[in-house]
């Protein structure tokens, strides 16, 4: 099962468009679900992330308010045996703190987090769960980060016990993958 | 029981011992499943993968083809199941991920097979849904991986919808001849055979290798089935191969142009030599074989049948290979059984009987029928009595005709007149009467009341038919349960023949004791009769009693309301 999470796109307002290298890898009938952690910014990109695949949860980023819809602050989807939760991460002050997260990770009960605002694409474990960070899959730019960020997305394959994500990269106009594994702890 | 009395009498046990213990050949295995000893043995798969000659004839050759042929199946697996996350692919991620563009990415074949993967999902879990057997993941799974290795080794016939209901019956024959043997190795029963036998039976029977076996007799039955689903149409670089269209076409005007159609054409022809009557009829209505039989031949009458008398008809198939002459013949047969019912019914009465075809009550009469008109100079034409269960479906549900208003009312007598007036349509003209005699009613008090009795009427007569169709169905069971005592109780008499000692006859009268009790507990007054003849001589009788109850409870209704 693999679920795309993206998010921080910022169309139109802080860039133009998605990378048309992103774009030849996003292609339909690939992702069961799409996660996308806000900030889209208008209706248009959720339309293209539905092309993606028909299951897409979105959560509401800081400027995602004047677009009429109504997104949730945190959802929890479940996929195979994990709970995942949602949550785009403006909310959680300080900006990225892990404490933090790892606070709102227990207050969902989720085996994986995935938050985003960071803009800065990670995924690493700790204390049993899974910490994910799609960052901008546009590469806008960031009022907390001095340099321009680096466009990046991430997927997840969700098998029976474990997770394998990948992390795409844009570096130099070449995409860079990175896999890091995840299993789940028995308890 | 040696060859000899194998080959005389047709209602002794072929069990998996006998499979070792005789000579192998054509003759023995035609006639053992010709005659229906199959039904109650436990080595029905084998005989099957005899016949289609996935195992020899030779014993001793067994393991090293079953060894062959599982190993084979292990590496298409391997080869056309391809997991992405196998240790063998290269693991960097730069070249084995989800979304790489790159050839070799071991994902992209993935993301083909997965619709090919969905479709037979779909298909697999809606396989015969009143049977539990096929609703486990288990089977689920093994059916997938089979269907989906197939169709990936035959890409010229690819997976079609209706290959699903072909390897269903041929996993549950395997599985539970498999079941069969663990469940004799816990008893106890092959104490007969030698240590060497007992292996080479356990090696046939392999649990481990259910998937595999089931895997080898399905390509190989599919070979025999595979010409009805291929599909020429969609091979563009041929021209002449594709259906001219033509306006005001009808179905069965254009001539054959797949496999499937021209036997469908040669089964309207055979259906116009054998029941010209019917067949007239038929062509009134426009109804031609190709507009239903497509499912017919490709299931091979698997919707058509309940699933033991369809295991019962395939043995028979297998037997007269090439099958196609005589799937002609048995198509043509359910044609004729039904012919009473078609000739009375409208168009829409006619293919609800066609697309739900009203259970047979007696299979052997059947398969009997469809033998005649394969080689009419061997096998006699049965006595054929009306033989079906007109008011339910294969699954049990209330057949639709019944729901339609009611039929004409000329009923053709005609077409049971010549036939032996079995207990069935003696019931079919009593119905009649009892609805004739329910319409002609003398000036009723209201015509509230009116409907109301003749409303009585429809549910008396229904309840009557499921009545005469529980009897038909007990009986039977009864004639099953008295034939395998039969052959018991010869076992017996064999041994007390060769009996010593008074020791052994105390332990054969002992034996004789369970059997009578076996018989009594079904509840037959004459529980001690020894011969199968007589008994179901005796059970007949005894059926039509009952079934004049009835009608006397009905009469007994039939005045009610008029008090």
């Amino acid at each position: 099962m693999l679920v795309l999470l993206i998010g921080d796109l910022h169309l139109p307002h802080r860039a133009a468009s998605l990378s048309p290298k992103f774009r030849k890898l996003l292609v339909p009938n690939k992702m069961q679900h799409v996660l996308c952690t806000g900030n889209l910014c208008t209706r248009e990109t959720f339309e293209y992330l539905r092309s993606l695949s028909s299951d897409v949860h979105v959560v509401r980023g800081d400027f995602d308010d004047d677009d009429g819809a109504k997104y949730p602050d945190t959802k929890v989807i479940t996929v195979g045996q994990f709970r995942i939760g949602l949550c785009h991460g403006h909310q959680i002050i300080p900006w990225g703190d892990s404490r933090m997260l790892e606070l709102l990770a227990r207050q969902l009960d989720v085996d994986v987090l995935v938050t985003g605002n960071t803009f800065e694409c990670t995924a690493v474990e700790k204390n049993g769960r899974f910490y994910v960070d799609p960052g901008s899959a546009t590469g806008a730019f960031s009022v907390i980060k001095n340099s321009p960020p680096t466009a990046s997305f991430a997927l997840l394959d969700v098998q029976s016990d474990s997770i394998v994500s990948y992390l795409y990269r844009l570096i130099d106009d070449n995409v860079k993958v990175d896999r890091v594994v995840y299993k789940k702890p028995k308890n | 029981m040696n060859t000899t009395t194998q080959k005389t009498s047709c209602n002794l046990n072929f069990d998996s011992a006998s499979l070792i213990k005789n000579r192998l050949s054509d003759d023995l295995l035609s006639q053992v499943a010709a005659c229906g000893s199959l039904r109650s043995s436990s080595c029905r798969s084998a005989v099957w993968r005899l016949l289609l000659r996935c195992l020899p004839y030779e014993t001793a050759d067994w393991e090293t083809t079953l060894s062959r042929s599982r190993n084979e199946y292990r590496n298409l697996k391997k080869k056309n199941l391809i997991d992405p996350r196998d240790e063998k692919f290269s693991q960097d991620p730069q070249f084995n991920n989800p979304l790489a563009p790159i050839e070799h990415n071991p994902w992209t074949a993935f993301f083909e097979d997965n619709e090919l993967r969905d479709i037979i999902g779909k298909d697999v879990s809606r396989t015969f849904p009143e049977i539990e057997f096929f609703q486990s993941d288990f089977i689920h799974k093994i059916m997938s991986d089979i269907l989906l290795v197939y169709a990936k080794e035959n890409p010229f016939i690819n997976y079609r919808q209706g290959m699903h209901e072909i390897l269903a019956p041929l996993i549950f024959v395997i599985f539970s001849d498999v079941e069969a043997h663990e469940h004799a190795k816990e008893n106890d029963e092959l104490k007969t055979l030698t240590l060497q036998e007992e292996d080479l039976l356990n090696c046939l029977f392999d649990k481990q290798f259910i998937e595999n076996d089931s895997y080898i007799l399905f390509s190989a039955f599919m070979l025999e089935v595979a010409k009805w689903y291929e599909d020429t149409t969609s091979n563009n670089d041929d021209e002449i191969a594709k259906p001219r269209k033509e306006p005001f076409m009808r179905v069965q005007d254009s001539t054959g142009t797949t496999r499937l159609m021209e036997d469908l054409l040669d089964v309207g022809q055979l259906l116009q030599e054998i029941d010209p009557t019917l067949a007239k009829h038929l062509n009134s209505l426009d109804i031609p074989p190709q507009l239903y039989g497509i499912r017919w031949l490709r299931l091979l009458f698997g919707r058509e049948l309940p699933l033991h008398d369809l295991l019962f008809l395939w043995d028979v198939l297998l037997i007269d290979r090439p099958i196609g002459p005589l799937v002609k013949c048995v198509f043509v047969s359910l044609l004729v059984q039904i012919r009473h019912l078609l000739l009375s019914s409208d168009y829409g009465g006619c293919l609800q009987y066609l697309m739900r075809y009203p259970p047979i009550a007696d299979i052997d009469s059947f398969v009997k029928l469809a033998r005649h008109y394969r080689n009419p100079k061997k096998n006699a034409k049965p006595n054929i009595k009306s033989n079906n269960f007109t008011h339910i479906t294969v699954t049990g549900q209330s057949h639709p005709n019944q729901a339609r208003s009611s039929r004409p009312t000329s009923k053709p007598t005609s077409s049971s007149k010549h036939q032996d007036p079995s207990i069935l349509t003696r019931l079919e003209q009593v119905k009649n009467t009892i609805r004739d005699r329910s319409n002609t009613v003398s000036v009723p008090n209201s015509p509230r009341k009116e409907a109301k009795s003749s409303d009585n009427w429809s549910r008396e007569v229904q309840l009557m038919e499921e009545q005469v169709s529980c009897l038909q169905l007990k009986l039977n069971e009864k004639d099953l349960v008295c034939s395998q005592v039969a052959t018991a109780i010869e076992q017996v008499a064999d041994n007390v023949r060769e009996a010593r000692s008074v020791e052994q006859c105390e332990r054969l009268a002992a034996k004789l004791i369970d059997l009578s009790k076996i018989l009594r507990s079904k509840k037959n007054p004459e529980s001690l009769t020894n011969n199968r003849n007589n008994q179901s001589h005796q059970l007949r009788p005894r059926s039509r009693d009952q079934i004049s109850h009835n009608n006397e409870m009905v009469d007994l209704t039939r005045r009610h309301p008029k008090m």
